[in-house]
């Protein structure tokens, strides 16, 4: 069985400290994965192969993908309002499997999309907005085959499967 | 044998010897019973004379000891007896020299110069020794003398006069080491008898302890019971108080303001809680009564409170006696872990009362509604009862503060709990009014007048329930009858849509159905609250989330029986859910049925609950479950979850098929997204709202920003479960939502029931008295909706093709169960659930508004897109609908049988309501009643 170290569980943390916590580790640690949510995730799978997580994870990839073109066609148009929709799109899927650094990118998509800076506080213009979130699109896309890389790799590997 | 004169030999040879006295009384008696008894031939054979006459032997120490003591000297101890001998300064004789044992191996020699055979005389120069050191003192003089130059130096005087100078050097070690011997053994029987003494006193105290605590057992069952009849009086007081006040606004209640309300639903999207919230405020009547509930309430649980502690303390005394058995509330296995917990759970209760924010009264409060005005017959009403409440008040003040804490703070707070992250109210909140009322009182509903019987009063769910109301003998288990695997027909008979028509027509009648429910918990008060403010029912959906027991998977069902009236606190810092055992369940729950205080029944079930290792939830009823996701990953993991949790659930990808489906059931609670394409989670929430003010709407979501939480909470939203979404938190939010909603859909169920029932039995003849005021009023908002939203309404058949697609061609033959359109299919229906429910058509009536169905099903189709249903949900819809169907099979059989023809017919009755917008199918209808006729 292919298992991934555990780290430990988030029973007390809500999600949203955790995901507070995941986004500040992140900045130092830039940690691909939150195995804390990706554990969780395959902990659900049945005992003998990890059909469901995979499954889930191949629907992610495949709607990741989908959404980069979208995100690209959006760029193409200047169209912020749809980056900003695409990347809160993308973050609730990203975050759902513990993809943290493309989760905290798209997130900053969808701040910057709004014309915010980053972190969603401050107003940016929309040719700042337009060259950061170019910037942070390539980002995402090479943080998401990172993460596609590794994953891949995690439900391809041994298991005798 | 030469023997030295007696006087002679006394005076020179024993410095012992004071002085001569005179024959008789001068010789001790000990001395004297010891000639006595040498004198005595018959026991020469164990004791005699020495062959010398000048010493004794005793021959058989045992049988002397067993004999001849106990004949002259009143003991059976050797031991005893040689100790005398010494001290009268007899010494024993040793033969250790030659090994020569003249009287035998056992025989013990006993020697004293003044003591001879046939010397009487000289018995009197026998003398009981000085100390001891002063016979060291006069003995050192004499040694030299003694031929026993061996003497160790310690010599004895008696040596000298020793006749036998052989056994002199014996002489000088054995008396010491018989005094040793015989002071140990003195010492051995002394701390005997010392620890016997303390064994008895040992075990008075255990059996003193035992008594008190029987003693404080006893009280804390009379306390109990005490408690249990205080709190049905109370029910029964808040009770009539609430009919009063149903019947009063049952009155007042003007069918423009519902028309209003109805227009304002369908057409403003401002949350306009305006019209209907008033209805479920509370007369400050009622709010005093339940204050003063509410204290003595908590008086009585502070007392309990300190009884429990006694006994722990006790107990922790005893614990050579531990009591056999604890309150019944407590389960024996956990009894003192769940006195731990009462006292916890006490303060955690208090606090999250505190904490804790009831979005409806924020939002009572942000229309500025105020309290109806009590109607003189409601205050008649409440004349007679207040009396009563007066001495339970004094007695038991402080129940109610507790409850007076949840209602004032809960309203006075407002939202602003609500902003609080929920893992705080997973830790900090329990509710101690998670009972929700379930139970619903056939009876004291009666008085509800005719309208209420043509509405469901059901607030938001109150599907049919066949429950107290309708087997008595099944709300006699009430409690326990969730615990049954039958109980899980609940859910089914939920699955009928709610009856907006009702709803908004007679909130009254819902608050005052819930109370009337369960007549045995203390739900009154927290039904009390229901009518102060709407979502109060979620604020005590938050169930306790403290550390509670988790049930062993797959006992989903357990616990609930005490879940109803406490819903059983979960703790989900233990990942554990608590479900007690069917049986153990039942017991307390039927001890605690009537145990109105809350904690009790939260102690209860705490107690019931079994520490199993498993994620195991605490529900009884797997809660149903919308689930609204537009992201196709997010929606399969949540639905893995809720699996997981062996939830019911439906899925919908946006807002507006969160709104279609939650036209077609009733769910315990809403996991809403937010960010979703053509209508967003607040959007759609804002509209759910307009029709169904208590069921939960939790906002998973991670956008939680003060901001997007004030607009989440404004829009009737009831938590946060941010993204991603855990297990934990998953779970903590059903426990603490959904939990308490079940029971308030059941009560619901068996309120509308008993609404139509009830009318009936009055004579009353629903179909034309309410009925059509109901019709009428249906046509005139459904004839604005259509004008002004363009809305065919979801009495277009063609919304359950769209539903039917959506979950997959199976659902036909399924969706007819519980589906609004499936009316079309009611023919060939197995399904005379669905004309059981009395929502079917009304939800259809007064739903929000929604596009066609078409448009629906061809938006869904194309924007959905990649997101649109996946096989998982196929999968979980397929398997929702088997356990419907097997459900209802359950249900149908008790809900027909108590209610017969007459609930069928009000059901029918009900149905027939809104006939306006479905004219065509009155005579399916009736063809349906022919049927369901036949089915009885």
């Amino acid at each position: 069985m292919l298992k991934l170290p555990q780290l430990t569980s988030s029973d007390e943390n809500s999600a949203e400290d955790s995901e507070r916590e995941q986004e500040q580790e992140q900045e130092e640690d830039l940690g691909l994965i939150d195995h804390t949510v990706f554990d969780q995730l395959t902990d659900m799978d049945d005992e003998e192969d990890h059909e469901f997580s995979k499954s889930i994870v191949w629907n992610y990839f495949e709607q990741a993908e989908t959404t980069f073109e979208k995100m690209d066609a959006a760029l193409d148009e200047k169209d912020l309002a749809e980056l900003s929709r695409l990347g809160h799109f993308l973050k609730g899927s990203s975050a759902a499997l513990g993809l943290r650094r493309v989760k905290a990118t798209c997130e900053k998509m969808q701040n910057i999309g709004n014309l915010k800076d980053e972190e969603g506080i401050n107003n940016i213009e929309e040719d700042v907005a337009l060259e950061s979130v170019t910037k942070l699109l390539k980002q995402v896309q090479e943080e998401y085959e990172e993460a596609e890389v590794y994953l891949r790799k995690f439900y391809e590997e041994p298991d005798g499967q | 044998m030469p023997t030295p004169p007696s006087t002679s030999a006394a005076t020179t040879t024993s410095p012992v010897v004071s002085a001569p006295s005179s024959t008789g009384p001068g010789v001790p008696d000990f001395v004297k019973k010891l000639f006595r008894m040498l004198e005595d031939k018959s026991y020469n054979h164990i004791v005699s004379w020495g062959s010398t006459g000048e010493s004794f032997v005793v021959k058989e120490p045992n049988e002397f000891a067993k004999t001849i003591l106990p004949k002259h000297f009143k003991h059976s101890n050797f031991a005893s007896f040689v100790r005398q001998l010494n001290k009268y300064d007899f010494h024993k004789l040793r033969n250790a020299d030659d090994g020569n044992r003249p009287y035998g191996e056992q025989a013990w020699e006993f020697v004293h110069p003044k003591f001879q055979c046939n010397k009487r005389d000289m018995l009197e120069k026998i003398k009981r020794k000085t100390p001891s050191n002063r016979n060291k003192l006069a003995s050192s003089p004499n040694n030299g003398s003694g031929a026993s130059a061996s003497t160790p130096g310690n010599g004895h005087n008696h040596l000298d006069d020793s006749p036998s100078p052989n056994t002199s050097t014996i002489m000088n070690i054995g008396p010491t080491v018989i005094t040793v011997a015989e002071d140990l053994q003195m010492t051995r029987y002394d701390l005997q008898s010392q620890v016997d003494a303390l064994q008895k006193l040992h075990q008075e105290l255990g059996a003193y302890v035992q008594s008190a605590f029987k003693g404080i057992q006893d009280e804390i069952y009379g306390f109990r019971r005490g408690l249990e009849a205080q709190d049905r009086l109370n029910y029964e007081i808040v009770q009539l108080m609430c009919r009063q006040e149903a019947d009063r606004q049952h009155e007042k209640m003007p069918q423009a303001r519902f028309r209003d309300h109805m227009d304002s639903g369908a057409s403003s999207s401002s949350y306009d809680t305006g019209g209907g919230s008033d209805l479920y405020t509370p007369s400050h009547q009622a709010q005093k009564l339940i204050n003063i509930y509410a204290e003595a309430s908590k008086t009585s649980f502070h007392q309990l409170n300190e009884i429990q502690r006694r006994v722990q303390s006790l107990q922790q005394i005893a614990t050579a006696s531990p009591p056999t058995s604890w309150p019944p509330t407590s389960s024996p296995s956990s009894s003192s872990s769940h006195l731990h917990h009462l006292h916890h759970l006490h303060h955690s209760q208090v606090s999250s009362m505190q904490h804790h924010s009831l979005p409806s009264a924020s939002h009572q409060q942000d229309t500025g509604i105020s309290l109806p005005p009590i109607s003189p017959r409601s205050q008649h009403g409440f004349a007679t009862p207040l009396p009563q409440m007066d001495r339970l008040d004094t007695r038991y003040q402080g129940i109610t503060e507790l409850s007076a804490n949840s209602i004032n703070g809960g309203a006075s707070t407002g939202f602003g709990n609500h902003t609080q992250r929920h893992n705080m109210y997973s830790r900090e909140h329990t509710y101690p009014f998670n009972n929700i009322s379930t139970a619903a009182n056939p009876v004291t509903s009666m008085p509800s007048p005719p309208q209420s019987s043509s509405t469901n009063a059901g607030s938001s769910a109150t599907p049919l329930y066949p429950f107290n109301t309708t087997s008595p003998s099944s709300y006699s288990s009430s409690t326990v009858a969730y615990t049954h695997p039958s109980s899980y027909s609940f859910p089914s008979a939920p699955m009928a849509i709610p009856n907006l028509t009702s709803q908004k027509s007679t909130p009254p009648y819902s608050s005052i159905a819930l109370e009337s429910l369960a007549p045995y918990y203390v739900q009154n008060v927290s039904s009390a609250q229901h009518k102060s403010s709407l979502f109060l029912d979620t604020s005590k959906a938050n169930v306790n989330m403290e550390p509670l027991t988790p049930p062993p998977p797959g006992t989903d069902e357990i616990s609930r029986g005490t879940d109803d009236k406490s819903i059983i606190a979960v703790s989900q810092e233990q990942r554990l859910s608590s479900s007690s055992p069917a049986a153990i369940d039942s017991d307390t729950a039927s001890s605690t049925n009537n145990s109105t205080v809350v904690p009790f029944a939260a102690s209860s079930s705490r107690a019931v609950g079994l520490r199993a290792g498993a994620p195991k939830t605490s529900w009884a009823v797997a809660p149903r479950v919308l689930l609204v996701e537009d992201d196709a990953v997010v929606r399969q993991i949540g639905s893995k979850m809720l699996n997981f949790f062996g939830c019911t659930f439906d899925v919908a990808v946006d807002g507006v098929d969160a709104l279609n489906k939650y036209n077609l059931g009733n769910y315990d609670i809403v996991l809403m997204d937010i960010v979703m394409p053509r209508l967003d989670g607040v959007t759609a929430t804002h509209r759910i709202r307009q029709f169904d003010k208590l069921t939960p709407i939790i906002s998973m979501t991670s956008n939680t920003t003060d901001l997007d939480i004030m607009t989440y909470i404004n829009n009737g939203m009831n938590d946060i479960l941010p993204k991603p979404i855990s297990k934990n938190s998953l779970q903590m939010m059903l426990e603490k939502y959904a939990n308490p909603n079940i029971l308030r859909r059941l009560a619901g169920i068996d309120q509308g029931v008993v609404h139509r029932s009830l009318g009936e039995l009055g004579g009353i003849d629903l179909g034309t008295s309410s009925s059509p005021k109901i019709t009428e009023m249906t046509n005139n908002s459904l004839g604005q909706q259509q004008t002004q939203r363009d809305i065919t309404s979801n009495v277009n058949p063609n919304d359950t093709d769209t539903i039917v697609r959506y979950a997959g061609s199976k659902r036909s033959a399924s969706g007819d169960i519980w589906l609004p359109s499936s009316r079309q299919n009611v023919d060939s229906a197995v399904t005379p659930i669905s004309l059981l429910s009395p929502r079917i058509s009304s939800p259809l009536v007064i739903g929000p508004p929604l596009p066609p169905a078409m448009a629906l099903q061809q938006m869904q189709q194309q924007q959905a897109g990649p997101t649109f249903v996946s096989m998982q949900d196929y999968t979980n819809i397929m398997f929702m609908e088997m356990m419907l169907r097997a459900n209802q099979d359950a249900s149908l059989e008790t809900q027909i049988d108590p209610f017969g023809g007459t609930m069928l017919e009000a059901l029918h009755d009900g149905d027939m309501g809104p006939s306006g917008s479905m004219a065509d199918g009155s005579t399916e209808r009736g063809r349906k009643k022919a049927k369901l006729e036949l089915l009885e």
